[in-house]
């Protein structure tokens, strides 16, 4: 009897799976739309979005991949929030739009980042995109960086994100990811890229194959600076090394300095920066304390390694200084002195919260560099 | 007492911690207005709690028996409004759990498989498990926590880089208000606590030193949880509706990009061990009350009759507002703090007058 009751057991499981897979709705992978990367611009009624949909693009099989082609697929839609236009964007392409390998989203120059709770309601509300996913802005217009199909990588958005994690690996902007803009206090440093074209003379093979006469023209990504949310500032190379070691972001650098009567070219490697803030009869002094190592190009004496560490110290410490303090005095926090006040002086930024730009800008800012000579 | 049927005391733990867990996985509550205060409001509730939970722990070590066994000492009428009380409180907290698990499985899953069969798939398997003799359950719930551990461990891991401690801050208008809501609406989710009430005296060890170790585990858990998610997510926890999916979900390594297949993994087990402890203490009340029916019969009602209450809230998506509403504290003060005070003040009989030993072997 026991057995009986088991043996029904069996059926019983079978039967309950098919229920359960019968209901459902299953998608196969050629009807789902892989989303690498989105554009967003602001539009008449609302926002413009552009997205990047994988779409291989080699023979033989459907998901073959041709490495030698951008593979894929541009979608472009509009909505009064971000969240209707890709909603819009799924019945223009006739596609299940899946967000579960975005890597990158792109902001264009006139997006406005005053909520961008409400802005990214679309992504916090989606399970499937990950909240470090990464963020750059464009110079112009999103939609232009998004309909240029790179072939570097196996899909266009791999390049775009390569470009952009190397150049945040060798502090030449800063990396943004969407915790980092969400959990900023209003501004927040990200890359800008920007569309290069370039016109190249067809070779006399091409032009015959061809029959055209004309110039090709290719387009390509490159990194125009970083930019500061909420300003119209844009941070060049320099600033930007400054500010991703102020940030604690800067992994690896590089910089040329002048000992003597030579050049030498030091790769900066294990940076690391720590920051105190104490209040000083009233006044709220900021320090900054950077230690890196330099691995200078050449073989260097004593005399000249002790040199060299004092020209990089006195460098970066004049440049985080300067950029620092002009930023704080713009009320432009994007490296989060903000937090440290409410972690260290709660009642002090309570006091300040309806005047954050006034606090800011009262802040001395002290940086001490620290450079070991390898 | 057939020692079989005892449990051991990091077996009642790990039941317990399971069931505030799955808790705390779910959603943080809705009154938070800093991770750092919420923190302060948890160690304040656990200390609180150990002063909940000492008239059980005096009861237990006077009577040797649960307050079912010690209300059925002192009358029969007693024991029955006891035993309601108790069956109530659990029937409305596997109603919560099993609402919470269909209504999350389908945000987390996009099967598009119709909440009732998530429900179904969802009771069966706590059914089964309620089925089991309590150490059984326990062992499951020894697995459960383990695989929590390792899920925490990872995430935590993972998401090193970004921790920041200055994120710990308590720079909100009114602290101790926050931090006394918070401790409230921890101990509002703290249904472990009755289900320690029920299970106490049914354990190898002394029940004191196992509050007081569940209670040091609780605590330093939930409060790394909390931790966790602050130092990493910062005020976007308070903005994201499932802030510790959010944080599995930006954990990398060089394996996976994210774990929050980690963390469901740790959710649902951690949700059916949780919901399987419920029914079966519910069937153990129904046969107190009933004492014809079944074992089968019992636990089938412990959980379709929760099942049938949330299926209808489910179907019509109306689930959120359940989830919106704050827990009132006041079943769990009564039901761990008030009844076995009053059970040790009346006179009870000694401890080694039998007890009704049908239910005692089915636990």
């Amino acid at each position: 009897m026991q057995s009986g009751k088991h043996i029904l057991l069996i059926p019983t499981a079978v039967l309950a799976c098919i229920m359960c897979s019968s209901f459902g709705r299953s998608i196969s992978i050629d009807r789902r739309g892989l989303v690498h990367a989105i554009g967003i611009d602001t539009a008449e009624h609302g926002y413009k979005v552009t997205m990047q949909i994988f779409q291989p693009t080699g023979g033989g099989a459907d998901t073959a991949v041709d490495s030698t082609k951008p593979n894929i697929t541009v979608a472009v839609s509009e909505g009064r929030t971000v969240g209707e236009a890709i909603s819009a964007a799924r019945s223009s392409t006739g596609k299940e739009l899946f967000f579960g390998h975005l890597q990158l989203i792109c902001i264009g120059r006139d997006v406005s980042l005053a909520d961008p709770y409400a802005l990214f309601a679309f992504a916090l509300g989606d399970k499937n995109i990950s909240p470090a996913a990464e963020l750059c802005m464009a110079e112009n217009t999103a939609s232009e960086l998004m309909e240029i199909r790179l072939s570097e990588e196996e899909i266009s958005s791999e390049a775009l994100s390569g470009v952009l994690k190397l150049s945040g690996e060798y502090t030449e902007t800063v990396s943004c990811d969407l915790i980092t803009l969400l959990t900023s206090d209003g501004h927040a440093a990200m890359p800008m890229l920007t569309a290069l074209s370039e016109e190249k003379q067809n070779s006399s093979k091409q032009k015959e194959d061809s029959g055209d006469s004309g110039t090709e023209v290719s387009r390509s990504i490159k990194l125009k600076g970083t930019a500061v949310t909420e300003s119209s500032d844009v941070l060049d190379r320099q600033q930007a090394t400054a500010a991703a070691m102020l940030c604690g972001k800067a992994d690896k650098a590089c910089v040329v300095s002048k000992i003597g009567n030579f050049s030498v070219t030091s790769s900066l490697e294990d940076i690391s920066a720590h920051r105190t803030i104490d209040l000083n009869n009233g006044r709220l002094l900021l320090t900054n304390r950077i230690t890196l190592t330099a691995r200078p190009d050449r073989q260097l004496d004593s005399r000249e390694s002790d040199a060299l560490a004092q020209a990089i110290s006195a460098r970066f410490r004049n440049e985080c200084d300067r950029l620092q303090t002009e930023m704080l005095s713009r009320g432009e926090d994007i490296f989060g002195i903000s937090q440290l006040i409410k972690h260290k002086f709660p009642e002090l930024w309570l006091k300040n919260a309806d005047n954050t730009d006034t606090l800011l800008a009262a802040v001395s800012v002290h940086t001490d560099v620290l450079v070991k000579v390898d | 007492m057939n020692n079989q049927s005892r449990l051991s005391s990091a077996a009642l733990i790990c039941m317990l911690l399971s069931a505030r867990i799955f808790a705390v996985l779910t959603f943080f509550p809705r009154s938070t207005e800093s991770g750092f205060a919420s923190i302060i409001g948890i160690l304040l509730s656990t200390a609180v709690q150990g002063l909940l939970i000492f008239p059980v722990v005096r009861l237990v070590k006077k009577t040797h028996t649960d307050p079912l066994s010690a209300s059925h000492n002192i009358s029969s009428p007693l024991e029955k409004a006891v035993t309601a009380a108790f069956l109530l409180f659990f029937l409305y907290d596997a109603f919560l759990d099993i609402g919470s698990m269909a209504y999350f499985t389908d945000y987390f899953f996009s099967v598009n498989m119709p909440r009732a069969l998530t429900v179904a798939c969802c009771l069966l398997t706590a059914l089964y498990a309620a089925r089991l003799d309590s150490p059984v359950i326990g062992r499951l719930a020894q697995l459960s926590i383990i695989l929590t551990c390792l899920m925490l461990l990872t995430v935590a891991a993972g998401s090193a880089e970004r921790i920041d401690v200055t994120r710990f801050d308590l720079a909100i208008p009114h602290v101790g208000k926050a931090i006394f809501h918070a401790a409230l609406a921890d101990t509002g989710r703290c249904e472990c606590l009755v289900i320690f009430s029920f299970y106490a005296a049914h354990t190898n060890g002394d029940a004191a030193v196992t509050a007081r170790r569940f209670l040091i585990a609780k605590g330093t858990i939930i409060c790394t949880i909390f931790a966790l998610v602050t130092a990493v997510l910062g005020s976007l926890s308070l903005n994201t509706p499932l802030p510790v999916f959010t944080l599995a979900a930006t954990s990398e390594n060089l394996i996976t990009e994210r774990c929050d297949a980690l963390f469901l993994l740790a959710w649902i087990f951690t949700g059916l061990v949780k919901l399987a402890n419920l029914l079966h203490c519910a069937a153990i009340c129904i046969r107190r009350l009933f004492p014809k029916s079944t074992h089968f019969a019992s636990v089938m009602s412990a959980g379709i009759l929760p099942a049938a209450a949330a299926l209808p809230l489910l179907l019509i998506y109306k689930w959120e507002s359940i989830i919106c509403s704050e827990r009132s504290i006041v079943p769990i003060i009564v039901l761990t703090f008030i009844l076995p005070l009053i059970l040790l003040r009346t006179d009870t009989r000694s401890a080694d007058a039998p007890s009704d030993p049908s239910v005692q072997n089915s636990v």
